[in-house]
């Protein structure tokens, strides 16, 4: 190339190079300081780097040859211009190219942000229900950020769920850059947003921004309808908003516990948005994490709601920890289950017979010692203990000092399951039974003129029997009878056929005493001999009894354990508050109550996101229905090209270098043992 | 490829592979063995040895069958073509004098390209190997001429009555005449691109009365300089010119190479005239052939015509 021609393709690609860093390439712009410089100067020097390429000539390729004394006094005729082929020389001004386009820091500009100087507002949900597509959101308050900050906007920043300690930088007018320094303490949070504790501050901020004009509001929506219409208000109050919001056609899904009905627990599984039909799994894992149960909720089309029944036998019971969806990991989608389904711990009143084969209590421990945990001794020893439910058979004669521990125990919350006996048929005259009761055992076939066969009628609808199959075979001998009472149905939680009360029950202070008009043992009934219906029956009264510490929120309770974002299991951290119920009851689950366990370890209590959240459903036409919707995109938005223009570069230099060494003489690469050539092909020359 | 041990053993590669020749055969790379076994087992369908040397001998070391243009009419045993029913068959006698025999090759080489799998320094040893093989019928009939000491393997008392000749395997850098016995057959591989040696080398046997063969092993690219534009040649070995030079550069490889087949041409003409000149007669192998080519013709004693081996296309069948 001439010198002259030389001059002007450098003045043209220089200044190519410059407008193209001024105006960049479509959306794709430059961010480094000295783009303009850096391009212009690249383009005006590649004209030159390729003449000066093809002034100096390659190095020629060196091999060995065994003939060579015969070619020293050989010339060749036509010695030729050795220049370097144009395929390197384009390889090697490309690797510059794309050097220097790096470094020019090439991103690709979103339009949603548009030239202005006021500020931009981003609102971010970072509730629970963002976990799924929380790296589609950080993506996009990325790009919103830099986009801010290419366009010399101020920058406001709100996450929805932060924590306290966290929220000073926030609700402040802050530079890009120091923005894009806070994005990475901004992470998916395990509680739902209240949308409530948000208006007032958004307020201020609008008097704040009030002299530098209409905001530009981004408002990353969960898609969730907030909780409070007059937060869209407070949001638009402050200029345009925009909401950018994710897919939720097939999630986020919320576990609640429907209930439980005898070894069946039913749970509910919300969607946002009422959709097409799909299918989903649920997992009941036990204490260590691993799957017990196993069962699918389906969603009609058109459904919210969806379902799923567990048939949970007691074994299994009393290991249960929490219910999952498969393959969603947020806090939503995990329901912990607490003391009122788990494990309870039961004191059995020692009889003093050495559990003896036909004592009454050693049937009681035989039936429950699988789903529960069992304290026996004395009464004070076992109430010591935090036993929730406590035992009494017949063959146990308590002293006044134990009875009145007992009784002030139950008035306390507990649950005491007592059998009758001879004991309790000779002194019915006692303050812990749920009826009164006459003196004496009757025999079946005497009461109401003999009409009852002894056999256990259906369960009235209000006894936690209800549902359990009637035993068949099973026949009441003796029993003790009830006096009339106003109260006895309600009280009354299974029967005989002939509507003798045969399980009564009532509340006494924050507890329950239930009664067994039967003995424990085989002396009065076969009730003990029934099999699964004595385990059932057992096991139901147990589960019925509350749990002493989260029979009601008397107390604040202390964190035990807290789930995160991803639905997982940690130790609380410091600034969780204990749980009142004040907060439980206001729905009012925050960064100082998030979900988790809360109490101790022996008796604890659930706290779930589904406790908190009151109304599950996609934001819809209600509010905001005039405000523009858009997606992420800050996946491509905020590429930045650097890296693979840099990889680019340093693949071409790598591939010339390649093409150099070969052309040297080497041989085999760079790694081979011989590359001298002599042996040809990576053989080593045989040595003498 | 043969490595060999120079520490353990200084004398050479030629020492380690053909002077320990019962246990370090067994050593040789299986491929190599397998070309050198190919080779001896080619290398009896050729026929007998044809000698320059006058005289028949009377020994007869085998029966075969009749090969057309090979044998004359008048070798037909009758006796045993007789019994052979199907073919006519041939005895195969001593056709010469006892003669020893002795064999070097160059340590000098080493070069392979990538048209072909051998270097030439190895096609030479599998085809001295071959050719030791063939000769002896026998391995403990092989010595090596190393130094001023002539090593003897196997057991050479019992192996004298049988052996038809004596093999010394010369296992210097240069070779030595005057350690080789009078009226041996030599064989000599290597590139012979020096004149002034190889006039040396020609001279001091010529002196002795020694005769034979001169066999040089071209790498193809010897022959077809297919080297591309803008290439500097350096030799295997540190080479250099009168002037000092130690490479050539060029940059049209079109020209160089007319230039290159004139000289090689006249080179290989000048050796094959220098070998006649001493009694020896010059043969082309090319490592991209089969080494029997270059043997069959020593065994049969057959002229080379150096201009047509060198100006003939490029062969079909390779190595």
């Amino acid at each position: 190339m001439k010198p002259l021609t030389t001059t002007f393709a450098s003045s043209v690609f220089g200044a190519g190079g410059y407008a193209l860093a001024t105006y960049g390439l479509g959306p794709v712009g430059f961010a480094a300081a000295g783009a303009p410089a850096i391009l212009g100067a690249a383009g005006a020097a590649m004209p030159v780097v390729w003449n000066m390429f093809s002034a100096l000539p390659p190095k020629p390729v060196k091999e060995y040859f065994p003939g060579i004394t015969l070619l020293f006094n050989i010339e060749s005729d036509q010695p030729k211009p050795v220049t370097m082929p144009p395929w390197q020389k384009m390889l090697r001004v490309g690797a510059l190219a794309a050097a220097a386009l790096g470094a020019a820091a090439p991103e690709y500009q979103s339009a949603l942000v548009a030239d202005a100087s006021s500020p931009v507002v981003l609102f971010v949900d970072n509730g629970w229900a963002s976990a799924p597509d929380w790296d589609h959101r950080a993506a996009e308050m990325e790009m919103l950020v830099r986009a801010a900050g290419q366009k010399d906007r101020p920058v406001v920043i709100v996450p929805a769920a932060q924590k306290p300690e966290n929220e000073t930088p926030f609700y402040t007018l802050q530079s890009a850059d120091f923005a894009q320094t806070l994005l990475p303490t901004i992470t998916a949070q395990s509680w739902p947003v209240d949308y409530t504790v948000h208006i007032a501050p958004l307020q201020a901020l609008r008097a704040e921004l009030g002299a530098q004009g209409p905001a530009s509001v981004y408002w990353l929506s969960d898609g969730l309808m907030p909780n409070s219409p007059d937060f869209v208000d407070a949001l638009q109050a402050l200029g345009d908003v925009q909401i950018i919001q994710g897919e939720i056609s097939s999630g986020p899904h919320l576990l609640s516990l429907d209930k439980t009905v005898g070894d069946t627990m039913t749970v509910t599984v919300e969607r946002p948005l009422a959709g097409a039909a799909y299918t989903l799994d649920l997992l009941a894992l036990n204490e260590n994490g691993q799957p017990v149960l196993q069962n699918s909720a389906t969603f009609a089309e058109g459904d919210t709601t969806a379902k799923v029944e567990f048939a949970v036998p007691p074994d299994i019971r009393a290991n249960l920890a929490r219910v999952v969806v498969r393959h969603e990991k947020t806090a939503g989608a995990t329901l912990l289950l607490d003391a009122q389904w788990r494990k309870r711990t039961v004191g059995v009143v020692d009889t003093g017979l050495n559990e003896a084969l036909l004592d009454g209590s050693n049937f009681v421990r035989q039936a429950i010692r699988h789903s529960t945990d069992l304290r026996s001794g004395s009464i004070a020893d076992i109430l010591t203990q935090d036993v929730s439910v406590m035992t009494w058979t017949d063959e146990a004669v308590l002293p006044e000092s134990d009875r009145q521990l007992l009784h002030a125990w139950v008035k306390g919350g507990g649950t005491l399951i007592r059998f009758a006996g001879p004991n309790l048929a000779a002194q019915p005259a006692d303050d812990l039974v749920p009826v009164p009761l006459m003196q004496g055992a009757r025999a079946a076939r005497t009461v109401f003129g003999g009409a009852s066969t002894g056999a256990l009628a259906p369960f009235p609808a209000h006894s936690p029997l209800y549902g359990i199959d009637l035993p068949a075979g099973f026949k009441a001998d003796y029993f003790v009878l009830s006096e009339p009472h106003p109260d006895l149905a309600a009280r009354t939680w299974a029967q005989l056929d002939d509507g003798t009360p045969f399980i009564t029950a009532r509340s006494e202070g924050e507890g329950r005493i239930i009664l067994v008009h039967s003995t424990a043992n085989t002396q009065w009934s076969n009730l003990p001999l029934t099999g699964e219906f004595f385990l059932k029956m057992m096991n139901a009264l147990v589960t019925s009894a509350q749990s002493k510490d989260g029979a009601s929120l008397k107390a604040d309770m202390p964190p035990l354990l807290t789930l995160n974002a991803a639905g997982e299991l940690q130790k609380a951290p410091r600034d969780v508050k204990p749980l009142s119920a004040a907060v439980f009851d206001a729905h009012k689950m925050s960064a100082v109550n998030p979900p988790g366990y809360y109490g101790n370890y022996a008796a604890r209590m659930a706290y779930n996101v589904a406790d908190s959240v009151d109304e599950y459903v996609a934001l819809d036409g209600r509010v905001a229905a005039n405000v523009p919707r858009a997606s992420y995109q800050g996946a491509q938005d905020g590429a930045d090209y650097r890296s693979w223009l840099y990889m680019a570069a340093f693949l071409a230099m790598m591939a010339d270098l390649g093409v150099s060494y070969r052309r040297a003489g080497n041989r085999g690469g760079f790694f081979a043992k011989n590359n001298d050539g002599r042996g040809g092909a990576g053989d080593a020359p045989t040595p003498d | 490829m043969i490595r060999f041990n120079h520490k353990k053993h200084p004398g050479g590669s030629l020492v380690d592979v053909l002077g320990q020749v019962d246990e370090t055969y067994g050593q040789i790379p299986r491929q190599v063995k397998l070309q050198i076994e190919d080779l001896c087992r080619v290398m009896p369908q050729a026929g007998s040895r044809r000698s320059r040397r006058s005289g028949q001998g009377f020994e007869p070391f085998g029966i075969r069958p009749f090969i057309q243009g090979l044998d004359r009419v008048r070798s037909i045993s009758e006796r045993h073509s007789v019994r052979s029913e199907d073919h006519p068959m041939v005895i195969d006698r001593e056709q010469e004098i006892k003669q020893p025999f002795a064999l070097w090759r160059d340590p000098r080489m080493g070069y392979r390209s990538r048209d072909t799998l051998l270097t030439d320094k190895l096609a030479s040893e599998i085809s001295m190997l071959a050719w030791a093989k063939k000769l002896a019928g026998h391995d403990d009939a092989v010595s090596v001429v190393a130094g001023s000491m002539l090593h003897r393997f196997g057991n050479n008392m019992n192996a004298t009555a049988t052996r038809l000749y004596d093999v010394s395997i010369l296992a210097e850098p240069t070779p030595d005449p005057m350690k080789i016995k009078r009226g041996s057959h030599v064989t000599l591989w290597g590139k012979f691109y020096d004149k002034e040696e190889t006039l040396r080398i020609l001279d001091s046997f010529s002196g002795r009365r020694l005769q034979g063969h001169l066999i040089r092993m071209l790498d193809p690219r010897e022959i077809d300089f297919d080297f591309h534009d803008n290439t500097e040649l350096v030799g295997l070995h540190g080479e250099k010119s009168s002037t000092g030079q130690t490479s050539k550069a060029f940059s049209d490889a079109a020209s160089m190479r007319r230039k290159w087949k004139e000289v090689f041409l006249e080179n290989n003409l000048w050796l094959a005239q220098a070998c006649q000149d001493h009694g020896f007669e010059l043969l082309i192998q090319r490592t991209d052939e089969p080494l029997q080519n270059s043997l069959i013709k020593m065994l049969h004693d057959e002229p080379e015509d150096v201009k047509a081996r060198l100006l003939a296309p490029p062969p079909e069948h390779r190595n």
